[in-house]
């Protein structure tokens, strides 16, 4: 296992999003990225700025064409530490691929197999075969390309266009504003981008694979603005509704940066009403990240995440973070964070020590 | 004293200067930043004509250890400090907002360019477009990515 870990890891390539890359210029993904929300595959020209990114840097190769088809492996393994428990356990395993049917016309795809879950009983065990999802199962469709001109449709499951573009499983925010719906609808985006404004138009049904309850269906958008070069200003909203619950959420956003600096805010207002009885709770979300990067290839940062609902059980929430990702090598990071959980008089320390491969 | 007496002169009209660059390509949300801070400039806002921001390209900085060393070597051929450097001369200066004119030389190219201005008390702000063919420049590329043609250079002189 670990002879074929090691192989996938010397083939790889980075697969990460950094929206932190507002600092160099980088306010929209797609110039380094596939998908016009980041992360996933790179571009050639994405595989280069990594290349070139890590402590162990190398000169990448020029290619002479751009080949058809792409493909790439991610996965994280993780060591997390409480006071009262230490456990060590592959978090993500991805295969992500892109096949070009034309220069405009492109299939995408992630098949992910999900975590072990902690407690699972002996009888109740899957096999990763049987743990296996589509995470990604598109097609998009470049409608223009050209200058600082961009048009995109894409259609089927994928991961909704909003929050700042932190690829990551900790994103706490984006969890939360989604409660249990899936995250991973079947949607028609349009992506656009100008000269100084960028964003997504989505539309979204629910997604066969999810359970009864949580099949949302909606439309929503989301909208930013580059007034300076290194600060992008964003709007956002969404409007869904499942058999039970109906919910409308609006949000701010901010991408800042400068020389080794970068800041990243969200800040979203959620409404709910139930469908039964028409009762009404409203939650506010919010995310706060500063960043230094003292080196090319080491990111510092402190991040500010809460939670405030007006009812259900948890009213209340905040995560505290200080950590860093150290990019070794253009196919490997090390990933460490220190988190203070506080919801109302519990106090919760943890450590994440994470170890992230991607690509082929 | 001498030194003194020397160094309060050199101060009399001693300015600087901050030069921005934006390179847009032929890949969508891909633009190379970069700028050069603090270059020292000879300006004197009383007699602006004749004034000479001259910088080295190594001063040329876009936030990525990587892209400046490929902005050297690639687009200037420069190996070292002092290999290649950008000099700007004015020749005629509006007394409020106008037009600038002025030499501009890169590596051995002179052209006459003429820029608009903004006067603002003693400091001095524009911004145009350069032509890298126009002075022979290559095209930096990188993994299929090429750098547009016309580069917006933007500038701030302050006494």
């Amino acid at each position: 296992m670990w002879v074929v870990w090691i192989i996938l890891v010397l083939m790889s390539a980075k697969t990460s999003a950094h929206p932190t890359y507002v600092r160099l210029g980088y306010t929209s993904c797609t110039g380094c990225h596939v998908s016009s929300q980041g992360g996933g595959l790179l571009t050639p020209y994405g595989e280069g700025i990594a290349t070139s990114q890590a402590l162990i840097s190398a000169e990448p190769e020029e290619g002479e064409s751009e080949s058809r088809y792409v493909q790439a492996f991610q996965g994280r393994l993780m060591r997390y530490t409480t006071e009262d428990e230490t456990r060590t356990f592959p978090m993500q395993m991805d295969y992500l691929a892109q096949f070009k049917i034309t220069p405009t016309v492109w299939l995408n795809g992630i098949l992910a197999v999900a975590p072990k879950p902690k407690d699972e009983s002996p009888e109740d065990a899957k096999s990763p075969y049987q743990r296996l999802y589509g995470r990604e199962v598109s097609a998009t469709w470049s409608l223009r390309a050209e200058g600082s001109k961009e048009d995109r449709l894409t259609v089927g499951i994928g991961a909704l266009p909003l929050g700042v573009g932190l690829v990551d499983h900790t994103a706490y925010v984006r969890q939360e504003n989604r409660q249990y719906v899936t995250d991973l609808p079947i949607t028609l985006k349009y992506y656009f981008a100008r000269e100084s404004f960028f964003g997504h138009a989505f539309a979204y049904l629910p997604n066969p694979q999810e359970e009864a309850g949580n099949e949302e269906s909606g439309h929503g958008l989301q909208t930013w603005w580059r007034p300076l070069r290194p600060l992008a200003i964003g709007v956002q909203g969404l409007q869904g509704e499942t058999d039970t619950i109906k919910r409308r959420q609006a949000g701010m956003l901010v991408k800042a940066g400068h020389g080794r600096f970068a800041y990243l805010g969200e800040l979203n207002r959620t409404w709910r009403e139930l469908q039964s009885d028409k009762s009404e709770f409203r939650q506010w979300t919010w995310l706060q990240q500063a960043s230094f990067y003292p080196r090319e290839y080491l990111h510092l940062y402190a991040s500010l995440q809460g939670l405030e609902r007006d009812r259900t059980f948890l009213t209340r929430e905040r995560r505290e973070a200080v950590g860093f990702e150290w990019r070794i090598w253009a196919h490997i990071t090390l990933m460490f964070e220190h988190r203070v959980r506080v919801a109302g008089e519990l106090k919760e320390k943890s450590q994440l020590l994470q170890l992230y491969f991607n690509g082929f | 004293m001498f030194a003194l007496i020397l160094c309060l002169s050199l101060n009399a009209q001693a300015g600087v200067a901050k030069i921005d660059f934006v390179a847009s390509t032929n890949v969508p949300g891909v633009t190379v930043e970069g700028a050069a801070s603090n270059v020292a400039v000879d300006y004197d806002p009383q007699k602006a004509i004749g004034t000479v921001v001259e910088l080295d390209v190594f001063q040329l900085l876009t936030g990525m250890e990587k892209r400046d060393q490929h902005l050297r070597d690639k687009v200037f051929a420069a190996k070292k400090e002092g290999d290649a450097k950008i000099r700007f001369e004015v020749l005629e200066m509006p007394a409020t907002n106008g037009e600038l004119k002025g030499k501009l030389l890169i590596k051995g190219v002179e052209h006459t360019i003429a820029v608009p201005v903004k006067r603002d008390g003693s400091t001095v702000t524009g911004s145009t477009k350069i032509s890298l063919d126009k002075f022979a420049l290559p095209r930096p590329s990188f993994m299929g990515v090429k750098v547009d043609d016309a580069v917006e250079v933007s500038f701030r002189i302050t006494e």
